[in-house]
């Protein structure tokens, strides 16, 4: 039988059950007395097991079938899942894991040392001798795979195909054990690989709801785009997508061409009166075109989240640390660019929160704290912007620590950092090299981090505000756009040519320009504009200026594009886009301009 | 990387006294110019920026880079395409040629340097020089 088209299937839901087990473990561990848990995780590696013994992995057969042995001594109540036992299961995903990105990379599952010691570990255990473990702590679940590993999001992978298993476990089992009551034939048990007979089972999950359709996506005729889940690969700009939405979009290019040719045949006596019709069609179409293509870049950041509380839990273990994570508002969407973007920034957020934020446990309970410390990630929508927030609740930032290591550093001097202002406190923050932790550690404290993290979120728009209360802890707010390139602009009017400025920089809007003000023409290689005409204030690095122009159309949100090679570098240009019309507009860099008509 | 114009149809314009030409696989469209958006602090043979299937298109025109008389109007464009870059150039009018009319010729005194040509063509009346159009585009980005 050939399994091989049921490979990405395995894959999507083997990452999923990964995925859900590992936050269920960490439940656990905090929990140790919830049963249910024990349960849900005994049947999500039963299934792991038998599709991957039905697929003929055997390494991973073999590692969960062990696996379940334990848990079942677990749910026995023989052994407690304490910290030791958690370790160990989240070693076992990780190697899981490892080989679940071979199959997806069609590399053959093979069995290796870790393999062999974890599964001999298990057994150990099991039979009441716990061995050392394979590390002293897990490796954090990758937020950040290898090059070769494209796993961050692959647990989606389920949605390229056409139709999916409803990956929702069943509800916790209330026997024992799945494999003494489950009706399920586990080929792989008698060790007989690939050679399962009959109907296409190996993925049911017994007990499970019955498998369910993912929705319809939007067909044409919709009149408003449902998001669509996609798929995406770290450090790579393909973006994959259902065939359902790909059959809708050329569904609705050929509903937009049938109108087009409807245009072209209409008599010319009766273009008046059938025309509008046909072109308000046509516009509708194009939106919803548009729709389309922006909605299958959107993600939910669980896709970035869901792994946190493992990363929480593993750097704690790490530093000596304890913590908890609170997730809020990741049903969110947002570009799939920003949401791979933000992954190395909000793993370093973490670190430095559990590091430099969060005091250790023996300090926060002299100083009358819970001694878990707690992280809160908050994502929530303002205007335009999703603000992805961080705060944990530790000593906050040693700001005057940090401003006299600036000093030494030369990057502040004495009277400047008597000065320091509250806002300042981000800038300085986010010195490359700056740090206020004299220790460093394998996690934080090398100075490092927050100046990438400002980087990276300035690089697609972003910007980083950062609070810190002393004594009580620090939030790090990053202010994503949701549509990376989408920016707003003032457009305004020069002999005729429209150009843009970037609104950031736009204070005001002169309805008449004072006779002090720059003509914008000269600037721009253009006649010197009417005298009379209005003005716009632009905020520089040296302050405020007014330049002139013929006509201030007004504010626009556009969607910048680069210059085109050839013009790459001009000076002045900070991009170009489209104006209604179709027609390119250049958007200016006003201070580039002025410092170059200054030089001449 | 060297065409073979014995292998392709021409897309062919006259520039001052000769004739250019384009190979029809790099050739993305044959269009008549709106005004193109001028862009500052460019050189003169930049005529602007034009948009094509939502895509900015830089409009040079080849005369002026040349050192020839300019032209004043464009009646006709070609946006060619090589990797990462296309790039529409201005005519008064173009010809449809077949390469394989042509006979080689020397290459002769040209407006052109002789690096930005591939080979010249005696076909019919018109001496067409086959553009290499990366050396060429590679020498424009050098100017801009």
């Amino acid at each position: 039988m050939d399994l091989s088209k049921y490979l990405r299937l395995y894959v999507s839901e083997t990452q999923e059950n990964l995925d859900r087990v590992a936050v269920i473990l960490l439940n656990l561990e905090r929990q140790p007395d919830q049963m249910d848990h024990v349960g849900t995780v005994l049947r999500l590696f039963h299934s792991m097991k038998g599709m991957s013994g039905t697929m003929g992995y055997r390494p991973i057969y073999d590692l969960t079938h062990v696996i379940e042995d334990l848990l079942e001594v677990v749910a026995e109540g023989r052994l407690k899942p304490n910290s030791e036992v958690i370790d160990l299961m989240l070693q076992a995903i990780d190697r899981i894991n490892r080989w679940v990105a071979d199959v997806a990379a069609n590399r053959p599952v093979v069995n290796d040392v870790i393999g062999e010691a974890l599964v001999a570990q298990f057994i150990a255990y099991r039979e009441g001798n716990s061995a050392p473990p394979i590390t002293s702590v897990p490796q954090a679940a990758p937020m950040v795979p290898d090059d070769d590993d494209d796993m961050l999001f692959t647990g989606d992978l389920d949605l390229l195909d056409s139709e999916s298993l409803d990956l929702e476990p069943a509800p916790a089992p209330k026997v024992r054990s799945p494999r003494d009551t489950l009706p399920y034939e586990d080929a792989s048990e008698s060790g007989d690989f690939g050679s399962v007979s009959g109907s296409l089972m190996p993925f049911d999950i017994p007990n499970s709801t019955p498998p369910a359709l993912i929705p319809a996506p939007m067909m044409s005729g919709s009149t408003t785009p449902k998001p669509h889940k996609v798929v995406t690969n770290m450090r790579t700009q393909t973006l994959r997508v259902r065939t359902e939405w790909l059959d809708a979009v050329i569904d609705r290019v050929g509903g937009l061409r049938a109108v087009m040719e409807q245009i072209l045949t209409i008599d010319s006596s009766a273009l008046a009166e059938e025309a509008p019709p046909l072109l308000e069609s046509l516009s509708r179409g194009l939106e919803l075109l548009n729709d389309d293509a922006v909605a299958v870049r959107m993600v939910p950041l669980t896709l970035l989240t869901k792994r946190l509380p493992r990363v929480v839990r593993d750097l704690c273990r790490e530093a000596g640390k304890r913590a908890s994570i609170e997730i809020r508002g990741d049903h969110e969407r947002l570009d799939r660019a920003v949401v791979e973007a933000i992954d190395i920034p909000l793993t370093h957020l973490l670190r430095n929160a559990v590091d430099h934020g969060l005091e250790d446990p023996q300090r926060r309970r002299d100083i009358g704290k819970d001694v878990e410390g707690q992280l809160i990630l908050v994502c929530r929508q303002e205007r335009e912007h999703l603000v992805v927030e961080l705060t944990d609740d530790g000593k906050g930032i040693d700001t005057i620590t940090l401003a006299q290591r600036a000093v030494g550093m030369g990057l502040l001097t004495k009277d400047e950092a008597a000065h320091l202002r509250e806002t300042d406190l981000t800038a300085l923050v986010c010195l490359p090299g700056l740090s206020s932790k004299s220790e460093v550690t394998t996690l934080a404290g090398r100075g490092i981090g927050m100046d990438v993290v400002a980087e990276t979120v300035a690089s697609f728009g972003g910007t980083l505000q950062l609070e810190t209360r002393p004594g009580l802890g620090t939030t790090v707010r990053l202010l994503l756009p949701r549509t990376p390139g989408v920016t707003e602009v003032m457009v305004v009017d020069v002999a005729d040519q429209l150009f843009a400025l970037l609104a950031e920089t736009v204070v005001e809007r002169l309805p008449q320009a004072p006779a002090s003000a720059i003509e914008l023409g000269p600037l721009v290689d253009f006649p010197p504009t009417d005298k009379t005409g209005p003005g716009v204030r632009i905020n520089t690095s040296s302050g405020d200026c007014v330049l002139r122009v013929d006509r201030v159309v007004g504010r626009q949100q556009v969607v910048l594009k680069p210059l085109d090679p050839l013009l790459a570098r001009v000076e002045g240009l900070s991009g170009m886009t489209l104006d209604l019309f179709g027609e390119p507009v250049l958007v200016l860099d006003i201070e580039r301009l002025l410092a170059l008509e200054a030089a001449q | 990387m060297q065409q073979d114009p014995s292998a392709h149809a021409l897309v062919a314009a006259p520039l001052g006294r000769e004739w250019v030409g384009f190979s029809d696989d790099v050739v993305m469209e044959v269009f008549a110019p709106a005004r193109p958006v001028r862009v500052p602090r460019t050189p003169s043979w930049v005529r602007g920026v034009v948009q094509r299937e939502g895509r900015m298109v830089t409009l040079v025109d080849l005369a002026t880079f040349c050192g020839l008389p300019p032209v004043d109007v464009f009646d006709v464009c070609v946006r060619v395409s090589v990797p990462d870059i296309e790039i529409a150039f201005g005519f008064e009018r173009v010809a449809y040629l077949d390469a394989l009319d042509g006979m080689p010729v020397p290459i002769v005194e040209l407006p052109l340097d002789a690096d930005w040509v591939d080979e010249s063509l005696q076909i019919g009346p018109r001496t067409v020089h086959c553009i290499d159009l990366h050396s060429l585009i590679s020498t424009l980005r050098e100017e801009v």
